[in-house]
C-alpha cells in the first residue's frame, strides 16, 4: 500500500475515533425521547394534563426543527404561539389531535368579524368594490381604505382571533392569538424569559374562565360586563377612595358601577361556558353573518329541555366530559342537545327524570329550575314575548356615537400595526343603564333593543376644515340578549304604559281616544344633534320607525301594536295579575267592554 | 500544490493521470459516487419517504447515532461526484476528446452528467423540508410544461400529495444509481483497483464532514424564508420568475447538455461555432447561477 493511502487510512481512523467519542458524549445528554428541545428548555409542569411534555414533546405544538442541536437550526420555523390561526392547522389541528377545529374556528364569527364588517359596510360610507366578508381578507391585502373599512382597521380590528398575541401591551395584547385566546389561563404564567432553562409553561384549559371572555366582550353590547353586574360608568371614578378615583376600573381607563348581576351568575355562579357550548363559540364549520346564527343555545334549551337519546352524539358527549375533567361520570344514553345538536354534557337526566346541572369550571351540582307551565308563561297573549323581554333587569345603553375622522393626523392600523393617515376619535352623547326598549326581533318575537350604533360621523380635512359633504348620520337600534337575567319581572304597567319600553323613549305618555300623546324628555334638536326626535326613540307615537333596526326583519312596534299594548293599560290599574279572569279570553272580554256589554267597577 | 512531510498531492495527482494524459476527475467522481452510495445505503435504513419526512430527516440527523456525520458525508460526496463528473466532461470537451472517442462513449458521458444533476436534484427533494417540497413541485410543474407528453410523463417522476417523495426516492436510491453504475462500468477495470486516490479522498471528505455544516433544513410551514433550489438550479430558478417555464425551465437547461452531446455529429467546418456555442451556454448558465446567489435573497 502506498504511503498516501496509509496516511489517509490513519486520518480516517482518527475521524472515526472522534465521531465515536462525540456520540458517547451525546448519549449522556438529557434529550427527551420526543425531541431535543428539552436539552435547553425545561418547562416546570405540563401545559395541561392532556399535553404532557414528556410524552408529546415540544415541537409537536411549537414546530421548529425537532431534533436539531443548535439554537439557530432548531428555531427555524419555530412558533411561539401554536394556537395562532396562521399555524393552527399544523399545530393544534394536526392530524390525530384537534383535526377538525381550526377549519371551524376560522369560519367562526370571532375569527371572521363578519357581523361587524357587514354592519359597517352597510351603514357607513363605503366603496362596494372594496367589500370584504372576513377580516382575513383585510389582513392579507392592503384592500379596505373606504371610511367603513378604515374605521374597522383602526378601531374594531384589534379584536379578532387572527390577531397576534402580545404584539401590544395590556388588554389589547392579550386579545387574539387563535386557540390560545380562550384556552390559555391568562394569569397562569406571566411572560417569561425563555432563555432561562427552566420556566413556567402557560396553562392550557378547556374550563375557560370568564376573564378570558371578558377581555373582548366588555365593549359595545358589553354582555360580559353586564353578566357580572358591571356597568361602564361615565368615568368620574366616584366615589373617590383615599382621595383618588376608585379601583373599579376597566381597560382603557374606564370605571364601572356595580349593578345586579345576571341571576345565573349571582345565584348559580355560572360561567360563560356553562351556557355557551364549544360549537356555539368555535363554530360549526359554517360562516355566519351574525352572532345569533352561530350561537346554539336559547333559554329554553336548558329551561324547557327536550330530553332525547343522544345516539351518535354520546361519544362526543363522553369526550367533552372527559376533556373537561371535573364532571361526574356519565352513564346514560339520554341527554339534551343544543339547537344545533351539540350535546350539553353537563346537563344530566337522573334516574327520577330530574335534570341535574353541573358547572363546567368545578363540576359542582347546582339547583336547577325548569320553566313553569303556568298561567304566566303559558299566557296566549304573551306568546310572542322572548324570555329576555321580561327577565332582563337592565341593559347598558350608549346613546349617540359621535365619530370624527381627522385626516391630518395618523393612527395605528390594528391589522398591520402600521400608522396610516387619518385618525378616528369617538365620543358619546350619554351612557345609561335602563330598562329595555322592546321591539320585534327578526324571528317575529318581541325582545329588547338598545342603541347599536347611533353614528354621527364628521370628517375634517388635512387643514382641520369640516368636510360637510362627507358628514354621515346612521342611527340604529340593535337587538341582543342583555345578559342581565332576573327572576323578578316588571309589573304589567311597567311595560304596557311605559313609553321607554314601548320604544317611544323617556318622557310622558298619555293614551287618549285620539291616540298616543308623547312628550319626550330629551331634546335632541336643542342639544345640537340635528334630529327632531330623542335618541332613545325607536318609533314615533304615530307608529313610524325613527331609527333603522340592526337586523333585516326587526323593527319597532307599529301603530296597531302600540295601540293594542297600551289599550290594556285601561284595565291594568285594577286587573293587575295574570290570574285575573278577564285575561283568560282577553280579546273577547275587551270587545264586550267596548261595546258596553261588560260592566267595569272601576269606571263606575 | 500543498506539501506534507510524507505526502505530495501533486505527485499523486500526476501519477494518477490516466494513460491518455487526462486528469483523474473520472477516478475521483467514481470514488465520490462509491462513498455516496455506501453512506446513502446506511442512511436508507432510517429514511422513510412517507409520512412526516421532514421530521424523519430531522430525527435521522439529530438523534440516530452517527446520523449527522453520515448525512454530511453523503451530502459532500454527492456534491463532489457532481463536480468531478462536470470537471471530467468539461476537460474532455476542452481537449476535444469527442473527436477521437467513440460516439457511444461521448453520449454516455453526457448522459452521466445529466444523471448526476438529477441525482442531486432528487436528493435535494428528499430532505423533505420547505425547499425540498418546493423543488418537488417545481419539478412536477416543469415536467407538465413539456408539450403533448408533459402531463403524461410528469406522473412518472413525481406525484403531488401523500406520495410526493416516493418516486424521487425510488429514482434517487435505485434507478439513477444503477444508471450511474452502468455508465461508469467502462472505467471499472482501470479505476477500482486504484485506491491511491480513493483513500485520500475519503480521508478529506471525512475531515470535511466533521467540520462542515450542511445547509439548515427549513421546516415546511416556515413562511419567512424564500426557498431556493440546489446551487446548480438557482440560475434557472431566477429565470423562472421572468420567463415562460417551458423555455427557461425545460429547454434552457437541456441546451448545454444537448449541444455537448451533439458535438461528435457536427461537421468540421462548423466545429468552432459549435464549441463556442457549447462553451457559451455553459458559461451563461454559470453566470446566472452567480447572479441568482446574489439576487434571490434580495428579491425575496
Amino acid at each position: 500500500m502506498k504511503k498516501a493511502s496509509l496516511v489517509a487510512l490513519l486520518v480516517i481512523a482518527g475521524v472515526l475515533v472522534l465521531i465515536f467519542a462525540k456520540e458517547r458524549f451525546r448519549e449522556k445528554e438529557e434529550g427527551a425521547p420526543i425531541d431535543n428541545c428539552t436539552l435547553c428548555h425545561q418547562p416546570q409542569g405540563d401545559p395541561s394534563p392532556s399535553h404532557p411534555v414528556r410524552v408529546i414533546g415540544c415541537s409537536i405544538c411549537h414546530l421548529g426543527n425537532p431534533f436539531a442541536r443548535e439554537e439557530k437550526r432548531a428555531h427555524l420555523g419555530l412558533v411561539l404561539n401554536p394556537g395562532s390561526l396562521k399555524v393552527a392547522r399544523l399545530t393544534c389541528g394536526r392530524r390525530g389531535c384537534h383535526e377538525d377545529l381550526p377549519s371551524r374556528v376560522e369560519k367562526s364569527i370571532m375569527a371572521t368579524n363578519q357581523g361587524i364588517l357587514t354592519a359597517l359596510q352597510n351603514r357607513w360610507p363605503h366603496d362596494q368594490t372594496e367589500s370584504v366578508r372576513e377580516v382575513s381578507q383585510l389582513i392579507s391585502s392592503s384592500k379596505g381604505r373606504s371610511m367603513a373599512l378604515d374605521h374597522y382597521r383602526k378601531m374594531c380590528g384589534g379584536c379578532h382571533l387572527w390577531k397576534t398575541r402580545f404584539r401590544w401591551k395590556g388588554e389589547m395584547g392579550r386579545r387574539g392569538g387563535g386557540c390560545t385566546n380562550c384556552h390559555i389561563l391568562e394569569l397562569s404564567a406571566p411572560r417569561q424569559d425563555l432563555s432561562h432553562k427552566r420556566f413556567l409553561h402557560p396553562q392550557l384549559t378547556t374550563r375557560i374562565p370568564n376573564e378570558n371572555c371578558l377581555k373582548c366582550h366588555n365593549r359595545s353590547a358589553r354582555t360580559g360586563l353586564s353578566y357580572l353586574g358591571r356597568f361602564e360608568s361615565e368615568g368620574y371614578g366616584t366615589p373617590f377612595e383615599g382621595g383618588q378615583p376608585n379601583n373599579r376600573r376597566l381597560s382603557g381607563g374606564r370605571f364601572y358601577l356595580e349593578l345586579r348581576p345576571d341571576v345565573h351568575h349571582q345565584k348559580g355562579g355560572l360561567a360563560c361556558i356553562d351556557c355557551h357550548t364549544e360549537q356555539g363559540v368555535m363554530g360549526d364549520g359554517n360562516s355566519y353573518v351574525h352572532m345569533e346564527e352561530q350561537v346554539d343555545i336559547r333559554c329554553k334549551t336548558c329551561h324547557e329541555p327536550e330530553v332525547k337519546p343522544l345516539g351518535g352524539k354520546e361519544e362526543l358527549a363522553q369526550r367533552l366530559k372527559r376533556v373537561n375533567g371535573k364532571q361526574p361520570p356519565m352513564d346514560h344514553i339520554r341527554g339534551i342537545l343544543s339547537t344545533k345538536g351539540s350535546p350539553l354534557y353537563h346537563l344530566r337526566i337522573s334516574g327520577d327524570n330530574e335534570i341535574r346541572f353541573y358547572r363546567k369550571l368545578d363540576g359542582k351540582e347546582i339547583a336547577f329550575r325548569s320553566l313553569r307551565k303556568d298561567q304566566i308563561h303559558g299566557a296566549p297573549y304573551h306568546k310572542r314575548l322572548t324570555c329576555q323581554a321580561c327577565h332582563s333587569a337592565w341593559m347598558p345603553q350608549c346613546y349617540g356615537c359621535h365619530v370624527a375622522l381627522l385626516k391630518g393626523e395618523g393612527q395605528r392600523d390594528w391589522l398591520n400595526g402600521k400608522v396610516s393617515p387619518g385618525r378616528w376619535v369617538e365620543g358619546r352623547s350619554y351612557l345609561r343603564f335602563e330598562r329595555t326598549s322592546l321591539g320585534i326581533w327578526p324571528n317575529g318575537q318581541i325582545g329588547p333593543f338598545a342603541p347599536g350604533c347611533q353614528v354621527f360621523l364628521d370628517v375634517f380635512d388635512e387643514q382641520g376644515q369640516h368636510e360637510t359633504e362627507n358628514a354621515h348620520l346612521s342611527l340604529t337600534m340593535a337587538s341582543w340578549d342583555p345578559h342581565t337575567t332576573a327572576l323578578s319581572t316588571p309589573t304589567c304597567m311597567a311595560c304596557h304604559l311605559d313609553p321607554k319600553v314601548l320604544g317611544l323613549g323617556d318622557g310622558s305618555l298619555k293614551v287618549t281616544e285620539h291616540g298616543l300623546e308623547f312628550t319626550p324628555l330629551y331634546e335632541s334638536h336643542a342639544s345640537g344633534l340635528g334630529i327632531h326626535f330623542p335618541l332613545d326613540a325607536f318609533v314615533s307615537p304615530e307608529g313610524l320607525p325613527l331609527q333603522q333596526a340592526s337586523r333585516k326583519g326587526s323593527r319597532p312596534f307599529n301603530l296597531g301594536e302600540l295601540k293594542r299594548i297600551t289599550r290594556v293599560a285601561y284595565c291594568l290599574s285594577c286587573h293587575d295579575t295574570y290570574r285575573d279572569p278577564i285575561y283568560l279570553e282577553w280579546e273577547k272580554n275587551f270587545d264586550r267592554f267596548q261595546s258596553g256589554k261588560a260592566y267595569c267597577e272601576g269606571l263606575k | 500544490m500543498l506539501r506534507y512531510p510524507h505526502l505530495s498531492l501533486k505527485r499523486y495527482f500526476s501519477e494518477a493521470k490516466a494513460k491518455d494524459g487526462s486528469f483523474s476527475f473520472a477516478v475521483l467522481a467514481w470514488w465520490s459516487f462509491l462513498i455516496a452510495l455506501i453512506t446513502g445505503a446506511l442512511l436508507a435504513f432510517h429514511y422513510r419517504p412517507w409520512g412526516d419526512v421532514f421530521r424523519g430527516v430531522s430525527y435521522l440527523t439529530g438523534v440516530i447515532p452517527y446520523g449527522s456525520f453520515l448525512r454530511t458525508l453523503h451530502y459532500l460526496s454527492g456534491q463532489f461526484f457532481l463536480v468531478f463528473t462536470l470537471a471530467h466532461a468539461l476537460e474532455f470537451f476542452w481537449k476535444g476528446r469527442y473527436g477521437s472517442a467513440p460516439p457511444k462513449a461521448w453520449a454516455k458521458l453526457t448522459l452521466l452528467l445529466s444523471v448526476a444533476f438529477l441525482l442531486l436534484f432528487t436528493g435535494f427533494i428528499l430532505k423533505g423540508d420547505k425547499e425540498g417540497i418546493h423543488a418537488a413541485n417545481v419539478m412536477y410543474h416543469l415536467a407538465q410544461e413539456v408539450p403533448l407528453i408533459g402531463p403524461g410523463i410528469s406522473g412518472l417522476f413525481i406525484r403531488p400529495g401523500e406520495e410526493l417523495f416516493l418516486l424521487p426516492y425510488l429514482y434517487h436510491v435505485i434507478i439513477l444509481p444503477l444508471i450511474v453504475l452502468f455508465f461508469l462500468s467502462q472505467h471499472r477495470k482501470r479505476i477500482l483497483p486504484r485506491g491511491d486516490l480513493g483513500w485520500p479522498l475519503l480521508a478529506l471528505l471525512s475531515c470535511l464532514a466533521l467540520v462542515y455544516r450542511i445547509p439548515p433544513d427549513i421546516p415546511p410551514h416556515t413562511e419567512w424564508v424564500t426557498p431556493t433550489g440546489p446551487w446548480f438550479f438557482q440560475g434557472i430558478q431566477l429565470l423562472l420568475r421572468y420567463a415562460p417555464p417551458l423555455l427557461v425551465g425545460v429547454l434552457w437547461p437541456l441546451l448545454p447538455l444537448g449541444l455537448m452531446a451533439a458535438l461528435p455529429l457536427v461537421p468540421s467546418p462548423h466545429m468552432r461555432w459549435a464549441r463556442l456555442a457549447t462553451a457559451g451556454s455553459w458559461g451563461v448558465h454559470g453566470m446566472f447561477i452567480l447572479l441568482a446567489w446574489w439576487l434571490i435573497p434580495r428579491l425575496g
